[in-house]
């Protein structure tokens, strides 16, 4: 698969991702440039679509990681450089969202919409499952504190 | 609140933004393949210039000695094999090599017309090695039919740790003395009472050494070099004799001691055969004659003028015929062979 064909069928898996971890407009585009490149560079030879997808979320995950850690990160996201939502639920949660930490982001994102379990997400994140699982239940205790409810 | 439907929602507006596709697509297109021709050629440019730069270096005699000084290893590992070299007529090969434990032997051996069995290597060899090392080379023997001699060379690592696979020694030879003669207690045809009188002393020498009983302050002089009053042996001449400072002084010319190395040793004799030693020895040097060196021994002896005519002039001379220069070099890998 070309770099044209892979961008077209999995580039909003991986820009979902990086913003799901940065919470950056601005920083998710950086990534998905980078993820893409890197492809387009050095992607290695695939055994079936579901490890190219595996491949380019692992990459998305470690860029936005490195991104993330970076000291010449803006710290202070502008308004224009995140996502708005005119229902109170879908507002609430991003606005919860964006008060978890960045690993536990991944996690939920990598969980609940690309719908793998604790063992592809530890795969793909390359954590341990028990910590994927750990990890996995004290976001959503803290998303639940933030909501106020289960979930 | 449904977490999963909602979470969807949540991401539903998140997508690379059209401006950013095109732009990502463009960027991997200026690419062109995994590995551009500039890319490819930027890189292999690079890997020639950091890997034959010290081969480069290597190859030449200011470099190889400048890159054996930072790394002998790397010094070693760049140089080429080459068992064998030939150069002014003569062949320098490495005859067999023995590698055991800590030690290794190699036999070399020169071969030519001008080689003959009491050659000089002159102090010229050298042995590298990409390794700390003790070595001494000896005399194996000499092949009249073919004009051969062997030399052994034996090294030992410094630390009696097994001799490295596959490392490679390097054996350099400048020159060569050919033609060694020796001529021991030779009569020297001079009539020593004819110079019993104060000779006229030289300035401007430079002094190179001596020995014996006299100190070598500058207050000790040196006759003035003169023509050869008598030649012992071929390229030894006697070119001044008399006194000086109360001493008997006889001056041998040893011509350019820096091409062939002749000397000798003088003494006189009386008639029951009892030698007088020298007192002392004075080493020096006359550049003043451009392009023509001239180096003398000048021995002083406590004789009276009128006792002269008891003694005659003896010595041993050691002389050569002629000096090979080449630029020989063989270097060849540590390892059982031959």
């Amino acid at each position: 698969m070309d770099t044209e064909s892979a961008v077209e069928r999995y580039g909003a898996m991986v820009y979902r991702l990086a913003y799901a971890q940065l919470r950056s407009r601005q920083d998710a585009d950086d990534v998905f440039q980078e993820v893409f490149l890197r492809y387009h560079r050095a992607a290695p030879p695939f055994e079936s679509e579901e490890h190219r997808k595996a491949w380019l979320l692992r990459v998305t995950a470690n860029c936005a990681r490195s991104l993330a850690a970076s000291p010449w990160r803006k710290r202070g996201v502008p308004l224009e450089d995140v996502y708005s939502y005119s229902q109170p639920e879908e507002s609430g949660l991003d606005a919860a969202l964006s008060q978890l930490p960045s690993k536990y982001r991944a996690v939920i994102h990598l969980y609940y919409y690309e719908g793998y379990g604790t063992a592809e997400t530890a795969r793909i994140l390359g954590r341990r499952p028990s910590t994927i699982r750990a990890q996995l239940t004290r976001a959503r205790q803290t998303l639940a504190r933030l909501l106020k409810e289960d979930l | 609140m449904n977490f999963s439907e909602t979470y969807t929602r949540v991401n539903a507006p998140v997508s690379p933004s059209p401006c950013l596709i095109e732009k990502t697509l463009e960027k991997t297109k200026a690419q062109r393949s995994p590995f551009p021709l500039h890319r490819l050629a930027a890189v292999t440019a690079a890997a020639v210039v950091l890997l034959a730069t010290p081969a480069l270096a290597a190859q030449t005699e200011p470099g190889y000695h400048l890159l054996y000084a930072l790394s002998p290893a790397s010094a070693q590992f760049f140089q080429p094999i080459q068992r064998s070299c030939t150069d002014n007529g003569v062949t320098v090969e490495v005859d067999s090599v023995r590698v055991k434990g800590d030690t290794a032997q190699a036999y070399i051996a020169l071969r030519g017309d001008t080689v003959d069995a009491n050659i000089d290597l002159f102090d010229s060899y050298s042995f590298h090695f990409p390794f700390d090392q003790t070595q001494h080379c000896e005399r194996a023997g000499f092949d009249p039919d073919t004009n051969t001699m062997f030399y052994l060379v034996t090294a030992q690592t410094m630390d009696g740790s097994p001799i490295p696979q596959g490392r490679k020694m390097t054996f350099s030879l400048g020159c060569f003395l050919s033609g060694k003669r020796a001529l021991e207690g030779a009569a020297v045809p001079l009539e020593l009472t004819d110079y019993a009188a104060e000779a006229k002393t030289a300035e401007g020498c430079f002094r190179t050494g001596g020995g014996g009983n006299l100190s070598l302050s500058d207050s000790v002089s040196m006759l003035r070099p003169g023509e050869a009053l008598a030649e012992p042996a071929p390229g030894l001449t006697v070119t001044a004799a008399g006194y000086a400072d109360g001493l008997f002084h006889v001056q041998l010319c040893q011509g350019d001691a820096g091409e062939l190395d002749n000397h000798g040793r003088l003494w006189l004799e009386n008639r029951e055969g009892k030698r007088l030693e020298d007192l002392s020895t004075v080493n020096f040097t006359d550049f003043s004659k451009e392009d023509a060196r001239q180096d003398y021994q000048e021995f002083a002896f406590d004789v009276a003028p009128e006792d002269l005519k008891n003694y005659t002039l003896h010595g041993d001379f050691y002389t050569v015929s002629a000096r090979i220069d080449g630029n020989w070099r063989i270097t060849f890998p540590l390892e059982n062979a031959g």
